[in-house]
């Protein structure tokens, strides 16, 4: 009986080793894997405003009753092959707002544009399973925004359905 | 999945050894303490030219505030996991132990600007140990690879305290890289009573593996610390060596970490030899 214990544990233990784990080679984006899980969906659940030029400033906060991220997979057709591509957008009041192809990492996450230099990058304070929290800095004034995991609600298509 | 197979393959020779001899059995996580030693003299460079930069740069009246360089000894807890058998004057074992080791260092002028940066050394260290098994001792030699994740992430500090990668400043950045190599070493196997033993263990983990020592005249170029992402200035992609240099290729760091490891480990292990 315990010998076969031991039997189970041992080989156990090595093919614990080897679970799939939250890690990054390189030119990959290990964060993206957490903030597409799921619905992919995070809620700005509060809004932080500052002058970073001050010691102790005054931080103005606000709370957005709609607002969201949804992480997804975009796949493309990029000279005539398919490539799946890393995505992120953005919904303002519950509706589509933009969209951007998205590096994210444990410590930054870039919304990039098609231009080399060009984008918003976010710094990540806090990398939880259902929680973030980002900061970005434009000039003097930085913003900082929790983020909740959320399942919210996409807005449902235009048009209309006859029979 | 094939370290998966691999790791249940021999986990079931070894496993059918040990049902058919009287040997002890070591299958544990281990945990300890390391003592380490890193080659990091690049990163080591690169540090301290980034502060003779800014006391070059700073503006009148501003002074400079920086930490001491980055430490090259480190002492810290670890994990390791084994799988051994040891008797009848033999002993084998795989053993795997991933350890990480982050430094932050700093860089602050007098206005509450300025730089910091966060130094990660991240390692697995897959081992197949060989030598002499009895009762009470294990003694070892120990040989296998390195896997191995290097980062250095440098963020921009506002009077506020906050940190930021913006890509505002081309000195911000994430610059990652990899590298494997060889490890070999000794150890023993201490084994007082049962369940209970002491592993410890030298281990010279080195940055290059076999057939990799004429590479770089071939390819003639490393993988070196690099920040890939789209979002920022490509005026420096690789991080400095000399930050008082043109930012190029060659003025960049390869991963030529080679480390000296000395551990001490409690794990446990099943004696049925008695």
């Amino acid at each position: 009986m315990t010998k076969n214990l031991l039997y189970i544990l041992s080989i156990g233990l090595f093919a614990l080793i080897s679970c799939e784990k939250d890690d990054a080679s390189l030119g990959d984006y290990e964060l993206f894997k957490r903030l597409q899980s799921g619905s992919g969906s995070w809620k700005v659940e509060q809004v932080e405003v500052w002058e970073n030029t001050e010691e102790n400033p005054n931080i103005l906060t606000s709370h957005p009753t709609n607002d969201f991220f949804h992480f997804f997979i975009h796949t493309q057709l990029i000279a005539d092959i398919e490539v799946d591509l890393e995505f992120g957008s953005f919904y303002t009041n519950g509706m589509f707002s933009w969209k951007s192809k998205v590096e994210s990492e444990t410590e930054r996450v870039s919304f990039v544009t098609g231009l080399v230099g060009e984008g918003d990058v976010w710094t990540v304070e806090l990398n939880k399973k259902n929680k973030q929290i980002w900061s970005h800095v434009n000039g003097s004034v930085s913003t900082r925004i929790t983020l909740i995991k959320c399942n919210c609600e996409f807005p449902k298509p235009y048009g209309e359905m006859t029979g | 999945m094939k370290s998966l197979v691999l790791s249940i393959t021999i986990g079931a020779v070894l496993m059918s050894s040990y049902i058919n001899a009287q040997l002890d059995l070591i299958f544990t996580p281990g945990y300890g303490v390391a003592f380490t030693k890193s080659n990091i003299h690049a990163i080591q460079d690169s540090y301290s030219s980034y502060i003779l930069l800014t006391e070059n740069d700073a503006p009148e009246g501003i002074t400079v505030n920086a930490d001491p360089n980055f430490d090259r000894k480190h002492i810290s807890d670890f994990l390791s996991f084994q799988l051994a058998l040891s008797g009848n004057w033999v002993y084998f074992g795989i053993s795997y132990m991933p350890n990480k080791f982050v430094q932050e260092r700093s860089v602050m002028y007098s206005n509450g600007y300025g730089r910091t940066f966060r130094w990660e050394d991240k390692r697995n260290e897959v081992l197949f140990d060989f030598g002499f098994g009895s009762k009470y001792i294990d003694v070892f030699g120990t040989f296998g690879v390195n896997f191995n994740k290097y980062r250095m992430t440098s963020y921009k500090v506002y009077p506020d305290g906050s940190k930021s990668l913006s890509n505002d400043f081309y000195f911000n950045g994430v610059f990652k890289t990899e590298d494997t190599g060889l490890a070999y070493g000794f150890g023993i196997k201490i084994k007082p009573i049962n369940f209970l033993a002491i592993d410890v263990r030298y281990l010279y983990a080195h940055h290059k593996i076999f057939g990799e020592y004429r590479t770089s005249d071939i390819t003639e170029g490393n993988l070196v610390l690099t920040d890939f992402s789209f979002a920022r200035s490509p005026v420096m992609s690789e991080f400095p060596q000399d930050f008082n240099a043109p930012y190029s290729y060659k003025n960049s760091i390869a991963p030529m970490f080679n480390k000296h490891y000395l551990t001490i480990s409690l794990i446990f292990h099943y004696r049925t030899n008695d």
